[in-house]
């Protein structure tokens, strides 16, 4: 976890000067193109446009992350490493196992998601005791989930 | 008011009320003494269950659940010196080296009898003030709600996370996001894309279960993952010849800093954005300056149980005050509980008590109760919690993930909902790891359709006369209460997780 958790000043700064400019920029992206393009309708007499709200917060977000990017911008020159390539990692593997996850849901149904959900995350977790307890839990839970759920809510579940 | 005090205890005392209670509390105690998981957790994943019950009986459910969760992160903090939540970190700082010293069930005894009175002083607090606040905040017009959303805001924005500007961006994409769906003026689409699910807007409690629960969870396994799996326990367990008696005398020989504790958990618990921990470690500050015994701190003073576990107890009821009054949660479990109240179409806020002044007195009723049902489940399972405290996390966290699936399917019966969720739990995720509350996204999210509302109000009320805003003496303090925060949020030292 060392090389994640920022423990160093030089490394947490540099970690929010890239913040600064990424939400900079998306909420840039935001107020000039897509809360014009997806808001529509002008202020009418005596009334806020529909657009104000969106606006007035992207524009809050672009001013505090700009702001974040500036007061950051001397933390570029440490030489600490942020462990960026590592939350991206983690980003991207949770992307792929909810994806499937959902995949899995939808065409096959709870069963299979639920065993992969729980077999992924115990691997993840490295678990070190005796692997029949969680072979046994990843398989029983979605079946008791299922009956349970059917006898107390009368709800049938993927 | 007699008559409605009467059939608030008739309400809260029938069967399916009490066992809500008591499981709730139950439930709260196992979750919170597992450590990872804790009673934020719990209430998310059981927020949807609670869909099927009467509003009385789930609101009682949850709180039950708060309340047990609360306590229960002080088991492993005692005997393990592994705190199942970040408020117990306080507790294990005296709870272990009781413990260690072979007294592991009297300090098991101190923390669940503090947390029971602290949480008493605090229900007594929030029937007390919750009536005066709400008449005040009836004379509030849509500029001075404006103006008490922005010093909620300001205050979150200035505690929680490790700075006020990453808190600010955080709250205002929460705001951000309140505001896909419908106008609520002109009911044009704002943000759909020509999605048909987000016409509703985002659903709150998938948003809240994913980044919040879900997205704690997956970060806690990714983290043990990386320590090799490996988590460290010392425990201390109950020993033949130890001391393990408390009798009430001595436990109330504390009475000090008892009520100084339930006090400042009861303050902090009122004020938006300050959360548990912090009330926590103020309460043991403010009880090891004023000890006499203030070098025994740290070495198995029972003051420093009482003073963390009166005071984070005493936060649970306290920020109902808030929620209830004005429909601002205190904290993340109110933002939850004002979910669950959304969910059974009760909206928090001062015509709560006018609207729905029975669940209010019923919930009172039901808090109270809960304390007593707490005291005998917490004191009769002081021999059994310890298992829940020791079992392997990365055995059970991995299932929470089905749980929250489950959860989130079961109100709406709906797909759209669970991608909502796994989508937030991997924006949480993000956030975690770059030091951005996930809480404030939460709480903006929950407020913004209210604070939009209310700004819009005031806009077309005074159409530019600015000067007039200035005139009414609530919004103008509330406007310098939240430049001061914010000021004063900027100019302390960075925090460095």
């Amino acid at each position: 976890m060392s090389n994640v958790k920022q423990t160093d000043q030089g490394a947490a700064r540099r970690l929010d000067f890239i913040c600064g400019v990424v939400l900079a920029g998306l909420s840039l992206v935001a107020l000039v193109w897509v809360i014009p393009a997806a808001v529509p309708g002008e202020a009418s007499r005596g009334e806020v446009a529909p657009s104000f709200f969106p606006k007035l917060t992207a524009g809050i977000i672009f001013i505090c992350s700009l702001a974040l990017a500036v007061l950051n911008r001397d933390a570029l020159r440490a030489n600490a490493r942020i462990g960026g390539w590592t939350i991206l990692g983690e980003i991207a593997g949770w992307g792929v196992l909810a994806t499937t996850i959902m995949l899995l849901l939808i065409h096959v149904g709870l069963v299979p998601a639920s065993i992969l959900a729980t077999a992924v995350a115990t691997v993840v977790a490295r678990y070190r005791g005796h692997w029949g307890i969680p072979v046994v839990v990843a398989i029983a839970l979605p079946f008791v989930l299922r009956f349970g759920v059917q006898a107390l809510f009368s709800i049938e579940l993927p | 008011m007699l008559d409605q005090i009467l059939g608030a205890f008739d309400a809260a005392f029938s069967i399916y009320n009490l066992i809500a209670i008591a499981g709730g509390i139950t439930l709260g105690i196992i979750i919170g003494a597992i450590p990872g998981l804790g009673s934020t957790t719990a209430m998310a994943v059981l927020i949807p269950v609670t869909y099927y019950m009467t509003p009385l009986v789930s609101i009682a459910f949850l709180v039950g659940v708060n309340k047990g969760g609360t306590s229960g992160g002080a088991i492993p903090a005692i005997l393990l010196n592994s705190p199942g939540t970040p408020e117990a970190a306080a507790t294990a700082m005296d709870g272990h080296p009781m413990a260690k010293r072979g007294e592991a069930k009297r300090a098991l005894k101190f923390a669940i009898f503090s947390s029971v009175t602290g949480d008493t002083i605090s229900d007594v607090m929030l029937i007390l003030l919750v009536v005066p606040f709400a008449a005040i905040a009836l004379q509030f017009g849509p500029l001075e709600y404006s103006m008490v959303f922005l010093f909620a805001f300001a205050l979150l924005s200035s505690i929680t996370g490790d700075s006020p500007l990453k808190g600010t961006i955080a709250i205002f994409a929460g705001v951000l996001l309140s505001t896909v769906g419908l106008d609520p003026v002109r009911s044009t689409q704002r943000l759909t894309f020509g999605e048909m699910n987000l016409y509703d807007g985002l659903p709150l409690i998938p948003v809240a279960i994913g980044g919040l629960a879900l997205a704690s969870v997956l970060s806690e396994m990714l983290d043990i993952g990386r320590a090799g799996g490996k988590v460290a326990f010392d425990l201390q367990q109950s020993k033949a010849g130890e001391r393990t008696k408390l009798p009430a005398r001595e436990f109330f020989s504390y009475w000090k800093t008892i009520i100084r504790s339930s006090l400042i958990g009861s303050f902090v618990g009122m004020l938006p954005g300050l959360g548990v921990t912090l009330a926590a470690f103020l309460s043991y500050g403010a009880a090891r300056r004023s000890s006499p015994n203030a070098a025994n701190f740290g070495k198995g003073a029972p003051e420093g149980i009482i003073a963390t576990e009166a005071a984070n107890s005493a936060v649970v009821g306290a920020n109902l005050v808030p929620t209830i009054a004005l429909g601002i949660p205190g904290n993340i479990a109110a933002a939850l509980l004002i979910g669950a109240l959304v969910m059974h179409g009760v909206v928090p806020g001062p015509f709560m008590l006018q609207m729905h002044g029975d669940l209010i007195y019923a919930l009172f009723a039901s808090m109270i109760l809960a304390n007593f049902v707490h005291l005998v489940i917490g004191r009769l399972g002081v021999n059994i919690w310890v298992h829940f405290a020791t079992i392997p996390r990365g055995l059970i966290l991995p299932p929470v993930i089905t749980l929250c699936m489950v959860g989130v399917y079961l109100p709406a019966q709906s797909f759209w909902h669970i991608g909502v969720m796994l989508a937030f739990a991997g924006l949480g995720i993000l956030m975690i790891r770059t030091g951005f509350s996930m809480v404030c996204l939460v709480i903006g999210f929950l407020l913004g359709g209210q604070f939009e509302t209310s700004m819009r109000q005031t806009l077309l009320l005074y159409n530019g006369k600015y000067a007039e805003m200035l005139q009414s003496p609530v919004a103008l303090l509330f406007l310098l209460l939240s430049v001061g925060v914010m000021v004063r949020g900027f100019m302390r030292p960075r925090i460095v997780k």
